[in-house]
């Protein structure tokens, strides 16, 4: 067998349990072909239900051990990695469990699974200088409304309508007990890494559109005019500035 | 200059690391762990790079796929290497996938002179690209395919002199491949050429059924040091490393570990004395 026939006989069998490659492996009663193969057919779907498990703890928990590994172990088997690491597969996971699953707990997983692979893109997202407050001292009065500001990379945004988060300090952040499943109305979060630590926190619906327009590159002139007071904007901003969301660009 | 004894660097050791600064020669990284945009992973290893010399160890270059040659992976470990000039960079001897797929896993090539003719030329470019001599790891293996036409180890001398590359041996890979294929071990270590031996790694395996399997997750067993032993009188004093990828221990626990490794290569730098 040429060797490209070869690899693409041994993928296949590990994919799809194509037997081709068989006949080329050396065998016998005692480690018949079967076994030799297995190690690596075993392996592939093993390993990449432990990366997803490392990626989604709380989805795990939520689950449950033998679950998640059944579920998600058919996922792997209909998503063969494309990715040089296996840091990146995962991404079309959540959307996976919301359609596997029905009723308020497969909206719950979904949000979770979301949640969670946010936190894993947030925790080594690109660094970045924080730029602080004080900056914007000699900026005069008159040219504030035309201020722009770039966000931290590891600025992840997220709309949820379950109580997902709970179920991630359940089992990331040592809540005691597990909550039950429930539907929300659509709650914003915001995700960010400050120094190495990642950091969560809901937003209001006015923080909503203002951090929205602002990461849209709208003007602080554009974002702030719909708030109801100019101190509001002013106090947001500040929040940003203090979690070091606002960095230093080009 | 990379010499004497190292450890590969894991995540639950970092802040350990800093903060006691273990008697380690070198670290070996997992290179793929540092191929991210920021964050914790890059900001220990710029801090412990500044303590320790390192070597880079890869499992994604795929050396000998025959799917082209992955040009923005290559970068992205030039780049790592600019960031922490490494001793030299290694991979395994393996495919780890065609058409678009990563297995994740480091799978077995025949032994053909096929092979050979496809993989020395692709060597080539790597260490044209890295400006570097690459060094490649024999890998555990499960299966033998009947289109083999010579042994692992004259393979691997072949590959060396027809690619200028250097080897990683694995002396822990050596043994379980040669309880899975039943072949003498000691045969293997005592044909590698040795003047292409840059690093050796000792690591544990486990059983699964009639088949050893390439774990990382015990301590180097009997006979792996005894193999060990064996390589060192032939080889001289090489760069060797504990690897431990499962059920990691202390970092202590593998800092003594190492210290088997210390007087197993003294005594046999004595006994050549």
């Amino acid at each position: 067998m040429k060797l490209a026939q070869l690899q693409s006989a041994f993928q296949a069998h590990v994919l799809h349990g194509e037997e081709a490659i068989a006949h080329d492996i050396v065998a016998d009663a005692r480690r018949p072909a079967s076994m030799r193969l297995g190690v690596y057919t075993d392996a592939y779907g093993a390993r990449l239900v432990e990366v997803l498990a490392e990626t989604f703890p709380a989805v795990q928990a939520a689950l449950g051990t033998g679950p998640f590994a059944r579920q998600v172990g058919d996922f792997v088997r209909r998503h063969p990695s494309r990715f040089r690491s296996a840091r990146d597969y995962g991404a079309q996971l959540p959307a996976w469990l919301a359609a596997g699953l029905t009723g308020p707990r497969a909206q719950g997983l979904s949000d979770l699974a979301r949640f969670e692979w946010a936190v894993a893109g947030a925790f080594d997202a690109a660094d970045a200088v924080a730029l602080k407050a004080e900056s914007l001292a000699g900026v005069e009065p008159a040219e504030w409304p035309q201020l722009r500001f770039g966000f931290s990379p590891t600025l992840r945004r997220l709309s949820v309508s379950s109580n997902c988060v709970a179920w991630w300090k359940f089992a990331c952040a040592g809540q005691p007990r597990p909550p039950r499943w429930r539907s929300t109305c659509l709650q914003q979060w915001l995700l960010w890494r400050q120094d190495l630590a990642v950091f969560y926190r809901r937003l209001s619906r006015a923080e909503t559109a203002a951090l929205d327009a602002a990461l849209a590159g709208h003007s602080f002139g554009q974002w702030c005019e719909p708030l109801s007071h100019p101190a509001a904007a002013a106090a947001m901003l500040r929040g940003w500035f203090d979690a070091g969301l606002i960095v230093r660009t080009g | 200059m990379i010499h004497g004894f190292g450890l590969g660097l894991r995540p639950q050791h970092y802040t350990e690391v800093l903060k006691t600064r273990p008697p380690l020669d070198w670290l070996e990284i997992l290179s793929e762990n540092y191929l991210v945009p920021g964050g914790k992973p890059l900001y220990f290893l710029d801090r412990i790079r500044e303590q320790y010399p390192m070597v880079m160890h890869g499992v994604s270059l795929s050396i000998g796929s025959t799917e082209p040659l992955d040009m923005d992976y290559l970068g992205k470990l030039k780049a790592l290497a600019r960031r922490i000039r490494p001793g030299w960079i290694s991979d395994h001897l393996c495919w780890t996938g065609v058409s678009g797929v990563n297995l994740h896993d480091l799978m077995p090539l025949p032994y053909t002179a096929e092979a050979l003719r496809h993989l020395a030329p692709r060597i080539r470019q790597v260490q044209d690209f890295l400006e570097q001599r690459l060094v490649l790891e024999n890998v555990s293996s499960y299966l033998t395919y009947r289109s083999s036409e010579m042994t692992e180890w004259e393979f691997l001398s072949a590959l060396t002199a027809e690619a200028d590359c250097d080897l990683l041996l694995d002396v822990n890979n050596v043994y379980v491949s040669s309880v899975n294929h039943g072949f003498e071990a000691r045969e293997f270590l005592d044909a590698v050429p040795a003047t292409r031996v840059r690093q050796i790694h000792l690591a544990g395996h486990s059983h699964q059924g009639e088949l050893l399997i390439d774990t990382h997750d015990t301590a180097v067993p009997r006979e792996v040091w005894d193999l060990y032993r064996h390589t060192m009188r032939r080889l001289g004093a090489v760069p060797t490393m504990i690897e431990r990828d499962g059920n990691i221990p202390a970092l202590d626990e593998l800092v003594t570990e190492l210290r088997m490794a210390r007087d197993l290569a003294a005594a046999a730098a004595a006994r050549a004395a």
